[in-house]
């Protein structure tokens, strides 16, 4: 008969202040505007609400009708179409937090997440980014020094190329000694990727 | 009617100080490039200019409160002449 294992899942510890009852949790955060759009942006928001906390959802004028908008408590228009003019136009984004009186941002993934400069300023104005400290995202960014400095530190890493490859002759060759499946990446961003075997 | 639309996220305000005149009242005659008021983000006063040569016909938004990208600022008729 089998037997039921508490033991085999292993729970992750919770922060010590921590609580799921939102009545008894520590409130950090009154107001947390999110720097991301649709269902990250909304996943973001429904644990807000969960938390007891403001809401203020940021849009581009081609999102203004999208779920997360009419989801947030409250809506600031940051820009036009063009993510690069709206999502990641981080002195809108910031104003948009000032404006509302958002004491911490979210960023979601993608977007401003891993923008070392983006969570500086956060820091700089006493806005709390959720997420890395600068320091952290600028050192650990970068796959290739990220690898480097984890590896330095003796934290097991996967088996890759030693750092950056600068040709397809290297990158066959890494291959061939690392042995197929291997998987090509970017060192920074994280839409491309190739697999092979 | 040409519509003054705020260029970026801030707090919008009619005079560059709190004691001063604001830029512009309804029904004045505004000149291409006029500052029309101050769009004020992180800490930086933005003047924002008047697209066209016209009449202010409209005040939209309300001196020291939030204003958003794209948010109708100014209503301008631009086939307004200065005598008329």
């Amino acid at each position: 008969m089998a037997r039921r294992s508490s033991s085999s899942i292993r729970q992750p510890p919770l922060a010590p202040n921590f609580s799921l009852d939102p009545h008894r949790s520590t409130r950090v955060f009154k107001k947390v505007l999110i720097a991301n759009r649709g269902e990250i942006a909304l996943r973001v928001i429904r644990a807000c609400k969960e938390l007891g906390i403001k809401t203020v959802a940021i849009f581009s004028e081609a999102d203004a009708a999208s779920l997360h908008v009419r989801a947030a408590d409250e809506k600031i228009c940051v820009g036009p179409p063009d993510a690069a003019l709206s999502y990641r136009n981080i002195p809108n984004v910031l104003s948009a937090a000032e404006i509302t009186g958002a004491d911490a941002i979210h960023p979601g993934y993608g977007f401003l997440s891993e923008n070392a400069h983006f969570a500086e300023v956060c820091e700089s104005i006493g806005v709390k980014f959720i997420g890395p400290t600068s320091e952290h995202i600028a050192l650990l960014g970068d796959k290739a020094k990220a690898r480097e400095i984890v590896a330095r530190r003796g934290l097991p890493v996967t088996p890759g190329s030693p750092g950056e490859l600068k040709s397809e002759q290297g990158a066959l060759e890494a291959a061939t000694k690392i042995g197929y499946p291997v998987i090509i990446k970017a060192s920074a961003g994280g839409e491309d990727a190739a697999c092979a075997s | 009617m040409i519509t003054i639309a705020s260029p970026i996220v801030g707090t919008f305000y009619r005079s560059p100080s709190p004691d001063a005149d604001p830029y512009v009242e309804e029904g004045d005659y505004v000149k291409k490039g006029q500052v029309l008021c101050i769009v004020e983000a992180m800490k930086l006063m933005n003047e924002i200019e008047s697209e066209v040569d016209g009449r202010v016909t409209k005040i939209l938004a309300e001196s020291t409160k939030p204003v958003e990208y794209g948010q109708a600022l100014f209503l301008v008729d631009p086939t307004a002449t200065p005598s008329s």
